[in-house]
């Protein structure tokens, strides 16, 4: 027997709708399905479940932004990450998998808009979270690329490693993740005139990074995440006037470890 | 465009990208050279699941069913650190090509 | 030369604070129980895990199988669970007798089941489609509720008892958990032991409790109670020396007060051999 029974489904309803949602319906629904003891009542049990729910939520994103937590503060963050937590419901038995959400809220949040730079520090802290914990990923075939016929090589299209990822933003937001880590110290202080940034996040085996490509390379970058087609790679940014030596770069790249795959565009 | 520009490049790339194979050893070289931004090694992230605990709420009672005070939402954290102005920057240096509309860019 | 395929004696959970000082001085623990969901993807958390495991004997234990909701089983979820299990080989894979999940919405907390006999058959079917999935046996671990269902027909020492013989699994039995619900729930904890068929105990946690007005709560974020400590006694005597696990989870302590607790409970192992 696979189907759930009638009154687990109901209940299983009502239960969650009191103590995630604290819906006042919910609670009046649930109160009489429910046993008090002399040590401990229905409240204070309805209680001790939603209190430990948030509880949980909030401790996950402080774990996954604590440059935002340490810019904005323990109570600004808290204040902010809890009405996050009332709009946004867990969908995932993993906890890591929770506020992917958050930097796009933080940046239609009226009280951090006069931290511009936020909400690009909180995209930094998701994705060094998600590459951090990402599955490892296989280097490129050599072998299998060796079988391509050399007629075809224009055709290729390369893949960064599905653990990278290109950012872009306005403010030198390395520098602002940097300065805030937990070891460093607290007289630095970044001067948001720097300017903007490209970064690339990737892992090195087991170490994540955050590169500073300069401008070939960013070139190249957005070329592979595009999923161009080789040939047409070359022809534009070889023929471009910055003259980008893709043909030197392609198997430092793959050494490197940021060229992990290929199709064949035919 | 240039044909033969672009076949050149296309051949001499896959060319030395396939040599790669053939080398017992790779050289650490193309790594080395690379420093990347230092200071990301060596950070331990705590794990966030545990063995089905319970939690206090650490977050305030108070503020349960209603949104803060206005004065909770005054930044007192190290954004004190970052000077300078805060109106929006010119499109980044290396970028020449016409400046992104969204400030963060995704992808894969 | 270490047994990495059985465990006995007392081990300590493990958890990313103490990774350092496992793989550095490599601590005479017996073995160690690493939370399953923590590694479900990969990097230096798994490699971590790896490493230590080549050391130790180790179990897997998860929070997120949610055998008693009324959704259909993760099965992203459990195919995850299974590849981490085949890369580790744990002597146990143990999850909990609770819900985590309806709708597709997490409460990444785990919340009580009623204990009725339509209940007990759903939930039974549920582990043994798990066990079959897995290709091996679980063990499942009772809870600390805080609310109980009005409608009960069964106790939970009744719905458990019968569960692991329907469902033919083991027992993950929570000293901590026992104590805490007799206190918040009001019954007599040997009861409940007395109920427990003796062949399906393959293991023990001990954890430490709070207190919160005037019941207990299970926060995992002190040592193991007095009172934990003597039902704890009364579990070895009608279980024998099963293997038993100290958890810690809310303000994790240095390793030394793990191993001290281990110690203690090492001793009360010593005085029990298993029963005839």
């Amino acid at each position: 027997m696979s189907t759930p029974p009638p009154e687990l489904i109901e209940l299983q309803g009502l239960f969650y709708d009191a103590i995630a949602t604290k819906d006042p319906y919910s609670i009046q629904q649930l109160k009489p399905q429910m046993r008090s003891t002399d040590n401990l009542s229905f409240e204070q049990g309805l209680s001790a479940y939603q209190g430990s729910v948030v509880g949980k939520l909030v401790r996950a994103l402080e774990d996954i932004y604590p440059v935002c937590c340490r810019l904005v503060g323990t109570q600004f963050f808290t204040a902010m990450i809890r009405q996050y937590i009332r709009r946004n419901p867990s969908s995932s038995p993993d906890l890591g998998d929770y506020g992917e959400q958050l930097p796009d809220f933080i940046a239609q949040f009226k009280p951090a808009a006069t931290l511009p730079y936020l909400p690009d520090v909180a995209h930094l802290e998701w994705h060094w979270h998600r590459v951090f914990n990402s599955a490892d990923q296989p280097s490129l075939d050599l072998t299998a690329l060796g079988k391509v016929p050399p007629k075809h090589w224009p055709d290729l299209v390369f893949q960064l490693p599905s653990n990278s990822v290109l950012l872009t933003s306005d403010y030198p937001v390395h520098r602002i993740w940097q300065v805030n880590q937990a070891n460093t110290s607290h007289s630095e202080t970044v001067e948001l005139s720097e300017g903007g940034v490209n970064l690339f996040l990737w892992r090195d085996q087991y170490e994540t990074r955050i590169d500073l490509p300069n401008a070939s390379e960013w070139k190249l970058l957005q070329a592979f995440a595009d999923r161009d087609r080789f040939g047409e790679i070359c022809a534009r940014l070889e023929d471009s006037s910055e003259d980008i030596n893709v043909a030197a770069m392609l198997p430092q790249w793959v050494q490197r470890g940021w060229i992990r795959g290929f199709t064949l565009d035919r | 465009m240039n044909t033969t520009t672009k076949a050149v490049a296309v051949t001499a790339a896959l060319s030395s990208v396939i040599a790669l194979g053939m080398v017992a050893t790779q050289s650490d070289d193309a790594v080395a050279g690379k420093p990347g931004f230092e200071k990301c090694a060596g950070i331990v992230k705590t794990g966030l699941n545990d063995c089905g605990t319970s939690k206090h709420d650490c977050s305030g009672q108070a503020t349960v069913n209603n949104d803060p005070e206005e004065w909770i939402y005054v930044p007192e954290g190290t954004c004190e650190k970052i000077v300078g102005s805060t109106l929006k920057e010119a499109a980044p240096p290396v970028e020449e090509a016409p400046a992104e509309d969204a400030p963060v860019e995704e992808a894969q | 030369m270490v047994d990495l395929t059985a465990i006995q004696g007392a081990g300590i959970g493990l958890r990313s604070q103490h990774y350092a000082h496992i793989l550095t001085h490599q601590p005479a623990i017996p073995w160690l129980e690493a939370l399953s969901d923590n590694y479900l993807g990969g990097g230096l958390p798994l490699h971590h895990l790896e490493q230590i495991r080549a050391h130790y004997p180790m179990t897997l234990h998860g929070v997120s199988l949610s055998l008693g909701s009324a959704d259909p089983l993760n099965m992203d979820y459990l195919t995850r669970l299974k590849q981490l299990a085949d890369r580790i080989e744990p002597v146990h894979v143990s999850d909990h007798l609770a819900w985590v999940s309806v709708n597709g919405h997490y409460f990444n907390d785990l919340a009580p089941l009623p204990y009725t006999e339509s209940v007990l058959k759903y939930v039974a079917n549920r582990i043994a489609q798990v066990q079959d999935f897995l290709g091996r046996r679980i063990l499942i671990e009772n809870l600390s509720p805080y609310l109980q269902f009005r409608h009960n027909s069964l106790t939970e020492w009744e719905f458990l008892a019968t569960l692991l013989v329907e469902a033919d699994c083991d027992l993950l039995l929570d000293i901590n958990n026992v104590y805490v619900n007799a206190t918040n729930h009001g019954f007599n904890p040997l009861d409940y032991l007395e109920a427990i068929p003796r062949d399906r105990v393959k293991e023990i946690h001990l954890a430490g409790y709070e207190e919160q007005d005037n019941f207990l709560f299970d926060t995992h974020g002190y040592p193991v109670q007095s009172g934990v400590w003597q039902l704890y006694q009364h579990a070895l005597q009608r279980f024998g020396p099963i293997p038993t696990l100290i958890e810690w989870d809310t303000d994790i302590p240095s390793f030394d007060v793990l191993m001290a607790e281990a110690q203690q409970a090492e001793t009360y192992l010593c005085q029990h051999h298993r029963p005839n």
